[in-house]
């Protein structure tokens, strides 16, 4: 018996650290599998390496934290996309705050993603600097559809909208990318 | 030349490929579950985050957590009060469960309550839209199989009786909607004698827009895009019948920040030429599922409201001129506080003839999956009246 503890308490907080140890294992275990795709697709939104890795460990932290609370831990890689698609947003609208006195467009642009873009050849990166010059909103529509491929129900779980509205979102963001593309020197 | 989703395609692809499969950072998870943020992690004030807008980057994710401490239920603000007269009795919606079958549902709009329900007949397998008709107890669904594809689409019509709550699936006379097609929208008018059908082409092709007979399924008219590039256009999508049955508001943004307006009874099968573009402003980035309310002189619709930056400071539901696209009517209005944004527009289901009562679901934003919308609501006068709804509806239709 732990001194100074009832049995029951201790037989309590040896299921409560069991259950954390196994937590920290399938939090770890899950990163392990998917954490180069999750950053992968944080640096698609965000353009931004150190911005999309700080995203991804910031939603691995919060699975861990909530995981007593997943109705499924079946779902708990879809839980860890939504929460890295809500830290892109988050981060999204810091880095345009933090950009307002950086450009005279506005652009979205860091010496982190003006370093990340330099790794792809030009017509790559006249789409991506197009890209990310789109609202947060039509940039996630484009992402989740043409980069990870998702069906249009998935893209409407992951965005809170309806699919009606994943479709209009989308064919607004070809739009204006296809103008932006244009633009782009 | 590549098509334009191609090019996204390569390009998000060489972005990604940036990454190497061995280099992702090691995990550092909290000693303590219950503490936030991640021990020993190097903070990068590099990239412009300041300690002070870190700060308040933190405040916002406790605010965030809060949030989510109280089991999902943060949203807008409720309103109590009666509800208005002349809301729809019934709506249809589309339901999935997780990994499981497909099904449709009407349901009483004040209550909640499931008065009916009906799969897709095989060879279909799903629902992939549904319409309301003016009666407010039938409604059109588009069902599509079989399984795999390519999949044809089959109108059918759902109808409930009122008397004695039964519901009734049965094909509409209008022809099978081939695999090379995909419906991306239907409308029926206000008089429910024509459905407007939008189609998606799968191929090398450009979208159309269509009218049948809802009696006869014969085809009355048919309009296309002209314009683009064969297989690059973009899709036409949510639809919205103005009440005089002669204006159908369409979603194709051919420049951007508007909507199309459809004048149906002019002769011609060019689709923008016979339609009229309305712009709105700049900081208004609507919903798009857009509804004609005033006789067609207003477009009902929720918007964020947005910087010349694309930054998101608030959102709205109102009336936009359907001449000007300016904004008439803000029947709703929140602001955005710091980086806190955990609800939004999600999507404006309803609006009354007069443009003063919409029907419509705001979304919560990134708290995981099935969390799609955070309810229904009535929004009116100023007030948000919370109705019964379900995580699992993928669409809807009053």
């Amino acid at each position: 018996m732990v001194p100074g503890s009832t049995g029951a308490d201790g037989a309590v907080r040896g299921v409560a650290d069991a259950g954390q140890e196994n937590a920290r294992q399938a939090v770890s275990a899950l990163y392990e599998a998917h954490a180069v795709g999750l950053i992968r697709l944080a640096v698609v939104m965000l353009g931004d390496r150190p911005a999309a890795e700080d995203v991804v460990q910031e939603a691995f932290c919060g699975l861990y934290r909530r995981w007593g609370q997943l109705d499924d831990p079946g779902n708990a890689q879809r839980y860890v996309r939504s929460a890295v698609l809500n830290g892109c947003r988050s981060a999204l609208r810091r880095l345009s705050r933090e950009s307002r006195s950086a450009g005279p467009d506005g652009s979205l642009e860091t010496s982190e993603s003006a370093e990340a873009l330099a790794l792809v050849n030009a017509e790559h990166r006249a789409v991506l600097s197009a890209l990310q010059r789109l609202p947060a909103r039509q940039r996630e529509a484009l992402v989740l559809r043409f980069y990870l491929d998702l069906p249009e129900l998935e893209i409407a779980r992951s965005m809170g909208v309806s699919t009606g509205t994943v479709k209009s979102t989308t064919s607004r963001a070809l739009a204006a990318l296809g103008r932006l593309v244009q633009e782009v020197p | 030349m590549n098509t334009l989703e191609d090019r996204i395609r390569a390009a998000t692809q060489a972005m990604a490929g940036t990454v190497a499969p061995d280099s992702p950072p090691p995990l550092r998870l909290p000693a303590d579950p219950g503490r936030r943020g991640a021990p020993g992690r190097a903070r990068r004030w590099a990239h412009g985050l300041t300690p002070a807008a870190a700060a308040l980057a933190v405040a916002a994710v406790v605010l965030g957590s809060l949030a989510l401490q109280r089991g999902g239920q943060d949203g807008p603000p409720v309103s109590p009060g009666p509800l208005p007269g002349g809301l729809p009795r019934y709506y249809a919606a589309l339901v999935q469960e997780p990994s499981g079958p497909w099904w449709a549902e009407v349901r009483n709009t004040v209550t909640g309550r499931v008065l009916g329900t009906v799969r897709p007949p095989l060879p279909f397998t799903r629902f992939s839209e549904v319409a309301a008709a003016p009666d407010d107890h039938t409604f059109v669904l588009a069902g599509i199989g079989p399984q795999g594809q390519p999949s044809v689409t089959q109108l059918y019509a759902l109808r409930l009786n009122p008397a004695t709550g039964a519901v009734r699936l049965s094909r509409l006379p209008v022809p099978l909607i081939p695999e090379r097609w995909r419906v991306n929208g239907i409308a029926v008018s206000p008089d429910g004698t024509r459905l407007a059908v939008a189609l998606e082409p799968g191929g090398a092709e450009r979208p159309r827009l269509q009218l049948y007979s809802m009696t006869s399924g014969a085809l009355l008219r048919e309009w296309g895009v002209n314009t683009g590039r064969p297989g690059g256009a973009p899709v036409i999508g949510f639809m919205s019948w103005a009440a005089d049955g002669r204006t159908l508001e369409y979603s194709y943004p051919v420049r951007g920040n508007g909507a199309a307006l459809l004048d149906v009874t002019r002769p011609g099968t060019n689709l923008l030429g016979n339609s009229t573009i309305v712009q709105f402003p700049k900081w208004a980035d609507l919903t798009y599922n857009l509804t004609l309310t005033g006789g067609g002189r207003l477009i009902a619709s929720a918007a964020y409201i947005t910087r010349g930056n694309g930054s998101v400071t608030g959102w709205l539901a109102g009336e936009f001129s359907a001449r000007t696209g300016q904004a008439v009517h803000v029947f709703y209005r929140r602001a955005f506080h710091g980086s806190r944004q955990s609800f939004g527009p999600g999507t404006v289901w309803w609006a009354s003839p007069s443009g003063q009562v919409l029907i419509a679901s705001p979304a919560r934003h990134g708290l995981g999956p099935n969390q799609a919308y955070t309810g229904l609501a009535v929004f009116t006068g100023h007030r948000y009246i919370a109705l019964p709804w379900s995580g699992r509806i993928t669409e809807a239709a009053w």
